[in-house]
């Protein structure tokens, strides 16, 4: 079979979430205040960003000509990231940075959960046989390293969980970069991915489709860039759609980092501002 | 008449150099390769196969199954596996001696369904992979290759 009991299963899951968590904030609750930045939350956002981009950019050290394969780099580099992350967002969480919390968690099951709309449209476009793998089987097998023997239930759970994960860094970044945005803002991003996708080797040397698809002819109307452009805008669009309901504060990486900066002159100006005690 | 007479013995001469071209190596390869039917379906085939290859004290250093891994990229064929089997011994016959015959080791067997759902083992017989590198203690070594591919084969298609 092409398509497995696994991807019907992973991306059922997916849709269930979806649909009971648009269900439960149809309505987009307002953006709540920003609490005050600070350094801290400055350094730990940016130790977030570098495990979130480690998922996807395995994938593309690993299968660059002399760089080390996906069993190394899944041991030695994606399961450290993991437990950094779980470390970051645990001292998050401890120094009370609420906002910081908010977007790690948050972007992380919003970019998984959405990854289901991608897969749908992806199982479509790889059935109608326009894109030339199913990359998830793929995956699995390569972080195994039992390309020889094939897919397996097993690998293809690996794979789909890596899958799964990959597209979590990417809401992950997200999160962390723009905080919360309207849904077209998620759209933008499935479409920055698209272009990163089809410019990078597992597409282009992998698949040997060559950047956007463009070697298999037919200029941009190619199966390979119309056949994952659809996923992607579907991603993006989903992503957009829960991030505008389940991010708390507005306020993108720049604005944090700005802020974090003045709180750290005027403090070291002046006297810190006493809190004011209710009651 | 002269003239048609001629064309025919250029084309006759032609011919026959092109069959000879042809013919020759179609020839060698026939002779060098096997295909055997085997009286089992596919997945008994290739368990008799790792039987008969494991019971001479070999190892089965890797199962390529292109069915399975053609899956992955959208295509549906049926039952193919190439098992690359060897054992020390047999490599300290052949590359001390001849470091570049390296190229033939391990051995392969391949294994595969056709349409009509009967199993074929096919290989190429070692003393032609051999005969290549025109060494006469390596042909000595592919005969015996020979022999006890045809004891395996023979195994696996019972």
């Amino acid at each position: 079979m092409l398509i497995t009991l696994n991807d019907v299963a992973f991306v059922l899951a997916g849709l269930v979430v979806i649909a009971l968590t648009l269900r439960r904030r149809w309505v987009i609750p307002p953006a709540e205040p920003a609490p005050p930045a600070s350094t801290g939350e400055v350094m730990l956002t940016g130790l977030a960003l570098v495990t979130a981009a480690i998922g996807p950019n395995i994938l593309v050290v690993a299968l660059t000509p002399g760089m080390p394969g996906m069993p190394v780099l899944s041991l030695w580099a994606l399961l450290p990231s993991l437990v950094l992350l779980l470390a970051v967002w645990g001292l998050a969480f401890l120094w009370g940075y609420e906002r910081l919390t908010n977007r790690i968690w948050t972007g992380i099951w919003i970019g998984g959960a959405s990854t289901a709309a991608l897969d749908l449209f992806r199982l479509i476009s790889f059935s109608l046989g326009l894109l030339p793998g199913n990359m998830p089987r793929m995956f699995g097998v390569l972080i195994l390293d039992t390309m020889a023997v094939g897919p397996t239930p097993y690998s293809d759970v690996v794979g789909s969980l890596y899958h799964y994960w990959v597209s979590a860094c990417f809401g992950l970044t997200y999160t962390l970069i723009c905080g919360r945005t309207r849904w077209w803002g998620g759209l933008i991003w499935g479409l920055i991915i698209e272009v990163g996708m089809m410019a990078t080797p597992p597409m282009v040397v992998a698949m040997d489709t060559g950047y956007f698809g463009l070697k298999l002819g037919k200029g941009l109307l190619n199966g390979v860039f119309l056949g994952s452009l659809v996923p992607h805008i579907a991603y993006g669009i989903v992503l957009g759609l829960l991030i505008e309901r389940y991010v708390r504060q507005k306020g993108s990486i720049v604005s944090v980092i700005r802020e974090a900066l003045t709180t750290k002159k005027r403090s070291e100006c002046g006297p810190r501002p006493v809190p004011v005690s209710g009651g | 008449m002269k003239g048609t007479f001629k064309t025919l013995i250029i084309v006759g001469i032609v011919s026959i150099f092109a069959w000879t071209m042809w013919a020759a190596p179609a020839a060698a390869e026939t002779a060098a390769r096997i295909d055997t039917v085997s009286k089992s379906n596919f997945g008994k085939t290739v368990k008799q196969l790792e039987t008969a290859i494991k019971g001479r004290g070999m190892m089965v250093v890797a199962t390529i199954d292109h069915q399975n891994m053609l899956r992955m990229v959208g295509a549906s064929v049926k039952g193919s596996k190439t098992l690359e089997f060897g054992k020390p011994d047999m490599m300290k016959m052949v590359i001390p001696s001849t470091p570049e015959a390296g190229l033939e080791m391990p051995m392969k067997i391949y294994v595969y369904e056709q349409a009509d759902g009967k199993s074929l083992v096919s290989y190429v017989k070692p003393s032609a992979r051999f005969a290549a590198y025109g060494k006469d203690d390596l042909n000595m070594v592919g005969q015996m290759m020979d022999k006890m591919f045809e004891e395996i084969v023979t195994e696996a298609t019972k």
